[in-house]
């Protein structure tokens, strides 16, 4: 895709009347130009022993006024035609690359242009990136791309995604960032053992990836064809939902899609030798609180009930109770069983963990069995490339025990590979409800591990959440790509987004769906990025005909 | 003291709504009927009819007009001695330029500067000075050798600018309104007007001050023509107002007199008055934006402020010019 090196459309001088700096400037524009924001420009400067600075940049204030005009009624009587003006036309430029690295302020009444195509990449330091990853493109229509080093674990990971529900357009964009990831040949060798877990969390939007959109058109095409994508489906996808509440056979819980979609549950074993129960507790606790040491010594009774027996059986035996189903589970620590694998802890807290326990068998009860059924039900994300767990007809509480339990797994799972190789992405939204910033919770600890110990294990999280002030900080601040949408007002004040220029978060406030603010540790200042609509159907309706392969209808 | 006794007397005391720093805006010379040139006032109306006239409309008087007008200043006052004659010079600078008004749109147009290092007595510097690479100032003389005869010299300079800027604008469809009397007769492709701002000059008898003293906005006096030896050519001429005076404001405020070269013919003239009276006070400034309001017109003071910024940083001319000098002194 290699275009040849334009010499940029010069658009303007560098302004006198305004210090110009090394870091920012601020340009006139020519009569004719049109400078808009986020477009990139470069400024040459040439020292005297004859070498040549670039200052690349990027314009985040455009302005116009009457130029030497006093009073704010000069407009009207300019606009009648009794007072003559001039318009001064004026771009601020936040540099983004000094090259050589100089620091030199560029010189007043310097050109300046607009720069397209290598010149761009060289503006955004994407020239530099070994191995990248395209992440959307500008309103001009540059591919952007990241640093793949710093999404693989390399020299970083994890990206954090913020913005209003609804508007954001969040999952959709870390979706889009899976895509790009799966189908360049950004990860080259890695490409194949790469894997994804997605939790879909709304709606059914995530289990028609590997289906392609009927709306996708030669213009969509090409837009992917740009950022050197093919305009397609995922390939290899596996698809799970929450097994059904009722009935003796393992059936999903799916709502338009009832194809290659496979239901899970956990084998009341798992949960035992797994040490899941905290899982069903997962709501903000306090890690030292009594409750908590309860659960801790419950799971070891139930842990160690799990290593008797045929380690095929799917039930498990607790003190000579069979147990076949989780409500058998609950009846059991109903008795006074729990007295006695717990004799110190005091009624109270008694109470309150079978209280508890009770309100969460009613909504995760069901994800746990001890029949023979059970036993092929389970997730194994290693299977398909993509991964995508249902979960959005879930009850929180079962939400937070099926994401909690994967990621878990999933975590032990690479701890005894040992290696960063292959990756896992992981793309989970409302981190806020997983790992808010006060209390804790067993899911916190995960994430947080995930978050600290990701990059050298080779899993990289695509967080998303309406507000990162509500996410436990470590997360965040580990986060190396970190994206915005649309954000609310009091929201892109906060802390959390101090990634943000200013300029930036009034921006970040009327972002419409498709546009994300995107800040990359290359790149030292946020850079406002388009991405192309999906190429993989989002629901039924998109799902474009004769490509229901799997439709056994579709064969008679 | 009673509410109604009268602090001033017999006098009908009125304030000039000039800013003081700007002089009085009618400074007028004598107003004895003595008249140095020969002024006919019965033109268009006869003396016994000699009354305010109101024209209707507003359309401006051409489709297209053109406003000239010229800044200068001194950037340097210098002494040339010669032995033992010591010869007042300067260093300086004056830019004339147009703007354009049309059809609901005003823009700036051409934009001439100059830069001169005069001398006074006859006497001329040999060549241009270089100050800076692109600042070079061309010689020129003067055979006034008074201390201001420099500053003099610039401001003729500056008026000669400005009438060959106009000149060189005056065309088919345009009008142009020079700062001050007219300095020369348009030919045949186009109209030129001088508008003269402050009225130093009366023309009439002194028996028109109440009429001019009540005349109101947007109208005129009747047309006199004046035959001039000074200028070579005949005019035809007017009073104005442009904005009717505020409480306890002159009563000679906002008027301006205007005048068209005699050889556009009676008709074109009287059309031309009438236009110029209904439509110049729509380009008056407000006093807030202006201190010589209204006479100062807007696309003239626009322009003033575009040459000014034209003309460049004065301080720093200054210094570069002193650090000529320094250097020249130090070479002995």
């Amino acid at each position: 895709m290699a275009e040849p090196i334009s010499q940029g459309i010069p658009v303007g001088v560098v302004l006198g009347s305004e210090d110009a700096g090394p870091l920012e400037f601020w340009v006139g524009v020519s009569d004719e130009a049109v400078v808009q924001l986020d477009d990139l420009v470069v400024a040459e400067v040439t020292l005297s022993d004859g070498q040549v600075v670039s200052f690349f940049g990027i314009v985040d204030v455009v302005r116009k006024r009457y130029e030497g005009a006093q009073f704010d009624s000069d407009a009207f009587r300019a606009s009648e035609g009794t007072l003559p003006v001039e318009v001064s036309y004026a771009a601020h430029i936040q540099v983004t690359r000094v090259d050589p690295e100089i620091f030199v302020p560029p010189h007043p009444g310097n050109e300046v242009r607009i720069v397209r195509g290598q010149e761009f990449q060289r503006a955004l330091f994407i020239d530099r990136m070994e191995r990248k990853v395209a992440i959307g493109y500008t309103r001009t229509g540059e591919p952007v791309f990241a640093n793949l080093e710093f999404l693989d674990g390399a020299r970083g990971a994890h990206a954090s995604i913020s913005g209003v529900s609804g508007v954001a357009t969040k999952t959709s964009y870390a979706t889009f960032l899976l895509y790009s990831l799966f189908r360049s040949d950004a990860l080259g060798a890695d490409a194949a053992n790469t894997r994804a877990l997605i939790f879909n969390v709304k709606g059914e939007d995530l289990l028609w990836l590997d289906k392609s959109n009927n709306h996708a058109d030669a213009a969509l095409v090409e837009e992917y064809r740009k950022l050197g994508l093919p305009a397609g489906p995922f390939e290899s996808v596996g698809f799970f939902a929450p097994a059904r509440r009722h009935g003796e056979v393992v059936m999903p819980e799916v709502g338009s899609r009832h194809e290659g979609v496979r239901a899970y549950v956990w084998t009341l074993r798992e949960f035992c030798s797994e040490q899941l129960l905290r899982f069903a507790f997962a709501e903000a606790n306090d890690a030292r609180s009594q409750l908590s040491f309860l659960i801790y010594r419950v799971e070891r009774v139930l842990e160690r009930a799990a290593k008797d027996g045929d380690q095929n059986d799917p039930g498990v035996s607790v003190d000579g109770t069979r147990l076949q189903s989780f409500d058998d589970l609950v009846d059991l620590l109903d008795t006074t069983s729990l007295d006695q694998m717990v004799p110190t802890a005091a009624s109270g807290t008694l109470d309150a963990f079978r209280r508890r326990l009770h309100a969460a068998a009613q909504h995760m009860g069901h994800l746990v069995r001890g029949d023979r059924e059970t036993a092929r039900h389970r997730i194994d994300w290693q299977a398909n490339q993509i991964t995508v767990v249902d979960i959005h007809t879930l009850h929180d509480t079962a939400q937070m025990f099926v994401v909690g339990v994967l990621l878990k797994r999933m975590m032990q799972d690479k701890e005894t590979q040992g290696t960063s190789r292959p990756l896992v992405f992981v793309v989970l939204d409302e981190l806020n409800k997983y790992a808010p910033r006060s209390g804790w919770s067993p899911i916190q600890d995960v994430l947080l591990d995930i978050a600290e110990r990701g990059r050298s294990l080779g899993v990289c999280l695509f967080g998303a959440q309406q507000t990162a002030s509500e996410v436990e900080r470590r997360i965040i601040s580990n986060a190396a790509m970190r994206v915005v949408g649309r954000l609310d007002a009091a929201e892109a004040e906060r802390g959390e987004y101090g990634f943000l220029t200013r300029v930036a978060r009034r921006r970040a406030t009327m972002l419409s769906p498709g546009s994300m603010i995107v800040t990359q540790p290359e790149i030292p200042t946020p850079v406002l990025l388009k991405f192309p609509f999906p190429s993989w159907a989002t629901r039924q309706s998109e799902v474009r005909e004769g490509d229901d392969g799997e439709d056994p209808f579709a064969r008679t | 003291m009673s509410s109604d006794s009268l602090p001033f007397g017999d006098f009908r005391v009125r304030i000039d709504p000039w800013e003081v720093d700007y002089g009085d805006q009618t400074p007028l010379a004598s107003t004895d009927d003595e008249l140095n040139e020969q002024v006919d006032h019965e033109i268009e109306v006869a003396d016994a009819k000699w009354e305010t006239i109101t024209p209707g409309g507003d359309a401006p008087p051409h489709h297209r007009v053109v406003f000239i007008d010229g800044v200068r200043r001194l950037e340097a006052r210098i002494h040339a001695r010669q032995g033992e004659q010591l010869i007042y010079g300067g260093f300086g600078s004056f830019a004339v330029g147009a703007a354009e008004v049309g059809n609901s749109s005003a823009s700036f147009g051409a934009l001439r500067v100059f830069r001169v290092a005069v001398l006074g007595a006859g006497e001329r510097l040999p060549a241009p000075v270089q100050v800076r690479p692109n600042l070079i100032y061309q010689p020129e003389s003067t055979p006034n050798s008074e201390v201001d005869g420099p500053l003099r010299h610039i401001q003729k300079s500056m008026r000669l600018a400005e009438a060959t800027l106009a000149r060189d604008l005056c065309s088919q469809n345009t009008l142009t309104i020079v700062d001050g009397p007219l300095s020369f007769e348009p030919e045949r492709r186009g109209v030129a007007l001088g508008y003269i701002k402050r009225v130093h000059e009366l023309y009439l008898p002194k028996r028109f001050i109440p009429l001019l003293a009540t005349l109101p906005s947007g109208a005129r006096t009747p047309m006199f023509a004046i035959q001039t030896a000074k200028s070579g050519f005949a005019r035809y001429s007017w009073f104005q107002r442009l904005e009717h005076p505020g409480p306890g404001a002159t009563e000679m405020h906002g008027i301006v007199r205007l005048e068209v070269a005699a050889n556009v013919g009676l008709d074109a003239a009287r059309e031309l008055a009438n236009a110029a009276t209904t439509w110049l006070p729509r380009t008056a400034p407000s006093r807030a934006r202006d201190p010589r309001s209204p006479q100062n017109l807007l696309p003239i003071g626009a322009l003033e402020q575009k040459l000014r910024a034209a003309l460049g940083d004065a301080r720093l001319f200054r210094r570069w010019i002193e650090t000529l000098t320094a250097k020249e002194a130090s070479r002995g």
